[in-house]
């Protein structure tokens, strides 16, 4: 691999390490919040991507397509919480596993009904549609402008659950619910807020990757089960882990596939199993601490 | 009547562990509610907050049924809870812990800052180190102060003087006897039998999930074969 290549896949891997990113910092919070392995978070993501193929199909702009399809997915994510997840908070694992997994199964089928089976591309808005050249290598701009996004997107979140009141009340909500609740805090509502923004953020990760991920049935699950792994990678629900969690996935997946094109999947096990063994909560995990019942 | 509980039969999935326990406790007045490891003290707070909401018999607070009813709704309408281990947030600073419990109260007004640093001038000192690095007394005198911040006309302390030295449970013990003369009521669960004894208006001795006893710690104090069978003292 020369320098050049070598720059190049980095930029790659960092583009695709900052949508892991934001579909990983959804699905750890409301891991960490809830205690939901929400399986549906991957058909969110593709659900975006499609919704902003149609609003740009329908004369939309792109950029009305980053904002619009986020939101009506967010609205969706928040229907759902209120008819379905909400009441199986107080039930075991297994059954918000397979509840999410069959909103996941059908979301998946209502998806290929209404979009079919093709692969589909989304052109990057005209402005971000060129190239540019630095150092004597062109970069494709839509990258680049996508890599800025995505930190200021992972720095206003970190912004506001390190140092709003929301935030506070996440924190404590991840680490206590039923004391966050004891000191007024109504986590119902907090659980809700937070499912909702994090199926927009995955909705929003779904819009941004189409003109480079494109979009097609099955690219949902493959998502979905990179972002499982971040989350193992990082530890459950804090931003940090998501955000470091992402780099590594990322760049282990982009390298993988330049370098071993046959065993990338692999390379990317290779490199949960070395942070499993070392750090059994994850990188950034914390010992969860007792709960009550 | 401030508390009342009536007939709470509560489970842990099939594991009955409260078999009809009633109690009650006056506005201003302490009760002390005593018993041996695993005779479902904690589990009784947990009824009464809604963690574990009871599968029969009623919960009321200030006349209302608040039986299996959110924690944050009870919080919200003043009962305030120093839990069993403290549950100190770990990720939130020390000033986190107090703001969280200000902000989120409503419209009660709870012990400000000025009065939470007044009585316990080393959470001032620690303000910006996070819960997890605090030490046990520490921890215990932020779970009281963040109860307090919410503005609790009823405060559930769950084994407040549980791991802590002997100099840091009799600052506990001044604690609570302050907020009495304030005239707050609470409901007290205690291992350390004298310290219950030292704030008690009113004793209930729970046995495997029943009340076995209600009375004066005078009572109680006088009762040998009660204390030797269900509080093994
Ligand atoms: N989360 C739980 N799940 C199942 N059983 C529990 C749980 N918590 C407590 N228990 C059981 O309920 C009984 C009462 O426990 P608890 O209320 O904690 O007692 P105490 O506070 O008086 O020591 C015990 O037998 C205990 O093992
Ligand atoms: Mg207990």
């Amino acid at each position: 691999m020369t320098l050049d290549t070598f720059v190049l896949q980095l930029t790659n891997g960092l583009v695709f390490s900052l949508l892991l990113f934001l579909m990983a910092a959804g699905l750890s919070l409301i891991f960490g919040l809830m205690d939901v392995v929400n399986l549906a978070h991957g058909a969110f993501y593709l659900l975006g991507g499609y919704l902003g193929l149609s609003i740009v199909r329908w004369g939309g702009s792109f950029w009305l397509a980053l904002l619009l399809a986020p939101l009506l997915v967010g609205v969706l994510g928040l229907l759902l919480e209120l008819t379905l997840l909400r009441r199986l908070y107080r039930r075991g694992h297994l059954d918000q596993v397979l509840a999410t997994f069959g909103v996941a199964l059908i979301v998946a089928d209502l998806m290929r009904a209404a979009w079919g089976a093709y692969v589909e591309v989304v052109a990057p808005p005209a402005l971000l549609a060129g190239q540019v050249a630095i150092g004597g290598l062109a970069f494709p701009t839509y990258r680049l402008a996508v890599i800025a996004v995505g930190l200021s997107l992972a720095l206003g979140l970190w912004l506001f659950v390190e140092r709003s009141t929301v935030g506070m009340q996440i924190r404590a909500g991840v680490s206590d619910p039923q004391m966050a609740g004891m000191l007024g805090v109504d986590v119902p509502r907090l659980f809700a807020g937070v499912f909702a923004g994090g199926c927009a953020l995955a909705a929003f990760s779904g819009v941004a990757a189409a003109p480079i991920l494109t979009l097609y049935p099955g690219l949902d699950s493959e998502i979905l089960i990179l972002a499982l792994v971040v989350v193992v990678v990082g530890g459950l629900g804090t931003l940090r882990g998501a955000f470091f969690g992402s780099l590594i996935v990322g760049m282990a997946d982009v390298f993988g596939k330049a370098l071993l094109p046959e065993f990338s999947v692999f390379a990317i096990f290779v490199v949960m199993a070395a942070v499993l063994l070392t750090r059994p909560a994850g990188l950034f995990g914390r010992a969860t601490a007792t709960r009550g019942a | 009547m401030l508390l009342a509980l009536q007939g709470v039969h509560t489970y842990y999935g099939n594991s009955h562990v409260l078999h009809g326990v009633s109690l009650e406790l006056e506005a201003g007045r302490t009760v002390a509610l005593l018993g041996r490891n695993g005779a479902g003290k904690t589990t009784t707070i947990s009824s009464i907050v809604g963690f574990v909401p009871p599968r029969s018999g009623k919960v009321l607070f200030k006349g209302q049924d608040v039986t299996g009813a959110q924690p944050h709704a009870l919080a919200r309408m003043g009962v305030g809870l120093v839990p069993q281990g403290r549950r100190i947030f770990p990720n939130l600073s020390v000033r986190e812990n107090i703001a969280l419990a200000q902000r989120a109260a409503g419209r009660r007004t709870g012990w400000s800052l000025e009065r939470i640093y007044a009585q316990f001038p080393i959470l001032q000192e620690r303000a910006a180190i996070g819960g997890a690095q605090l030490s046990g007394g520490e921890q215990q005198m932020l779970a009281i102060a963040r109860a307090m911040a919410v503005g609790p006309e009823l405060l559930l302390l769950d084994e407040p003087s549980e791991g802590l030295a002997p100099l840091i449970v009799a600052e506990i013990g001044r604690v609570m006897r302050a907020l009495k003369q304030e005239g707050l009521a609470m409901l007290l669960v205690e291992q350390h039998v004298p310290l219950a004894l030292s704030v008690a208006d009113t004793v209930y001795v729970l046995n495997k999930g029943q009340i076995v006893f209600s009375g004066s710690p005078q009572a109680l104090a006088a009762d040998a074969a009660l204390k030797q069978q269900y509080l093994g003292i």
